[in-house]
């Protein structure tokens, strides 16, 4: 993964859009998500994911000395939303949001047959069910593979807060998918 | 709060963030705790479950890049393109002529060539295979035929390649020494006219290499494996085969230029200067015959050519002149 994304770094600094692309399908619902924590509508969080990819265009000659690009993306669009939220909403808190989740497709996906629908149903209303702040830094450590000092230094929390709140939510999740699995179908 | 540390470390462990005390720690935690052993494997399956399920919207998806996509296309960078094609045209015409000496056999209609100046150029084939041309390094192939008949290509320079998989028809590269049968894959081929020597790395898959001057004899290589054909004209061909050089980062030092690195490892001043001429689109021209046989290491990040002459200066006597393309060393 890692090499893909240094090659699609490269293509990008070297002017190759379809490279732009490639960067965009895999990022842009991960940071849409987190600009959707921040700035709480859709427009504004879709004009976001699109101004950090035109910025990462725009800066593309200086690209190369990007050491960590996918921190770079998170980054990004953490600044260009509450750029977004001191612009157009400042009358909001920057507290995060209660954005719900969509519901997870129909179970046909070879992820769905491998550990069932109705299992990975449950694991995916647990997850819709913690708290808010819960939820995010849930999903930034264990979805995006962020490390835990990159998501407290992203949402300007403490490590210690990140350790805490990634336990809570397990500790939580545990309790949801034990029951599942001692019921099982 | 002493029952939330395990989850805590749990956590931790599973993130992959923990530390050799905290496991320690966490150990001395399960051993105390009465089904640990049920308690890891939930937590191993919790974190193995795809619940990254968030479906994507699409037409917002496709909404956002169109966004992003229209502002790519009218930023002003945008325009060099379009002036390396109209480069690109003219050197059809010349290249056409030299073609038709050097292949005549292989092709008979619509010549398509890039050819990359001073600077590197990236370029997408009609199948989908990736290439990125080094400095003044230059590719051809027949429009009418290629990704229908064939995905044949002529390459003089040096290429980084990302081969498109294609069941139908195999993707061949030719250079004056070496032809190059690609199994899907990506590598680097340097093939300069003016080098003594030319060489394939393979970073993934698997290459076939056959020799026009030696038909019958063919060669299959490994990933970060590399080979050396010496690009002489002499009727018999030393292959030298090896394991691909690779820096402290484990980077192959033959895929450096890519990020605008030129790497010589104890090459003689001779073999380093073809490289600088490449490199900046100069000519070196050297006093004294022994100057050539100086020996150098080192990285040529993106330092003007004067620059990087006085930094070799610091590991071995020499002078230098430069008058625009031209360069004299001396004593």
């Amino acid at each position: 993964m890692h090499d893909e994304i240094s090659e699609w770094q490269h293509g990008i600094h070297t002017g190759d859009t379809p490279a732009l692309k490639k960067l965009y399908d895999h990022f842009s619902p991960s940071l849409f998500h987190l600009a959707l924590a921040i700035i709480h509508t859709r427009e504004m969080a879709e004009e976001i994911v699109a101004d950090v990819f035109i910025q990462v265009w725009q800066k593309r000659k200086h690209l190369d000395q990007v050491q960590n690009l996918k921190w770079y993306l998170y980054a990004t669009t953490r600044n260009i939303a509450l750029n977004y939220l001191r612009k157009y909403a400042p009358h909001k808190t920057s507290q995060l949001d209660d954005t719900v989740l969509p519901a997870p497709p129909a179970g046909n996906t070879p992820e769905d047959l491998l550990i069932g629908h109705e299992a990975m149903q449950q694991i995916y209303l647990a997850i819709n069910e913690l708290p808010p702040q819960c939820r995010l830094i849930f999903k930034l450590v264990k979805e995006d593979g962020l490390k835990y000092r990159e998501v407290a230094a992203l949402l300007d929390i403490s490590v210690k807060t990140v350790e805490n709140q990634v336990g809570i939510a397990l500790k939580k999740l545990l309790k949801i998918k034990a029951q599942h699995i001692s019921n099982p179908l | 709060m002493s029952d939330d540390i395990i989850w805590i470390l749990l956590g931790k462990q599973a993130s992959g963030e923990i530390t050799a005390e905290e496991l320690t720690a966490l150990d001395v935690l399960l051993a105390g705790h009465p089904d640990a052993a049920a308690l890891q494997k939930l937590v191993t399956s919790i974190w193995e479950s795809p619940t990254n399920v968030m479906p994507v919207d699409q037409a917002a998806h496709q909404r956002i890049w169109n966004r992003v996509n229209n502002q790519a296309r009218h930023s002003s960078a945008w325009r060099i393109p379009r002036r390396l094609a109209a480069a690109a045209a003219i050197v059809v015409v010349i290249g056409w002529t030299a073609w038709k000496i050097t292949m005549p056999h292989v092709y008979s209609s619509r010549q398509q060539i890039s050819e990359a100046g001073a600077g590197k150029l990236s370029l997408t084939l009609p199948d989908g295979s990736k290439v990125c041309l080094n400095h003044h390094s230059r590719l051809e192939y027949d429009d009418q035929q290629f990704g229908k008949k064939n995905r044949e290509v002529m390459l003089t320079g040096e290429a980084f390649f990302e081969v498109a998989g294609h069941a139908a028809h195999p993707f061949i590269i030719h250079t004056s020494r070496m032809n190059i049968t690609v199994l899907g894959t990506s590598f680097n081929v340097k093939a300069y006219a003016t080098d003594s020597i030319i060489s394939t790395t393979l970073i993934s898959g698997k290459i076939a290499v056959s020799f026009p001057h030696q038909p019958g004899k063919a060669l299959e290589l490994q990933p970060n494996e590399k080979i050396i054909v010496p690009a002489t004209t002499t009727a018999s061909i030393n292959v030298v085969r090896s394991l691909a050089q690779k820096d402290s980062s484990g980077k192959a030092t033959d895929l450096l230029w890519l990020n605008n690195k030129l790497v010589f490892d104890n090459e003689s001043f001779a073999t380093l200067a073809k490289q600088m001429e490449q490199w900046y689109g100069v000519s070196i021209h050297f006093a004294h015959p022994s100057l050539m046989q100086l020996k150098f290491s080192g990285i040529i990040d993106t330092e003007p050519i004067e620059e990087t002459l006085k930094a070799l200066q610091l590991s071995r006597s020499f002078t230098f002149q430069v008058h625009n393309r031209e360069v004299w060393i001396d004593r």
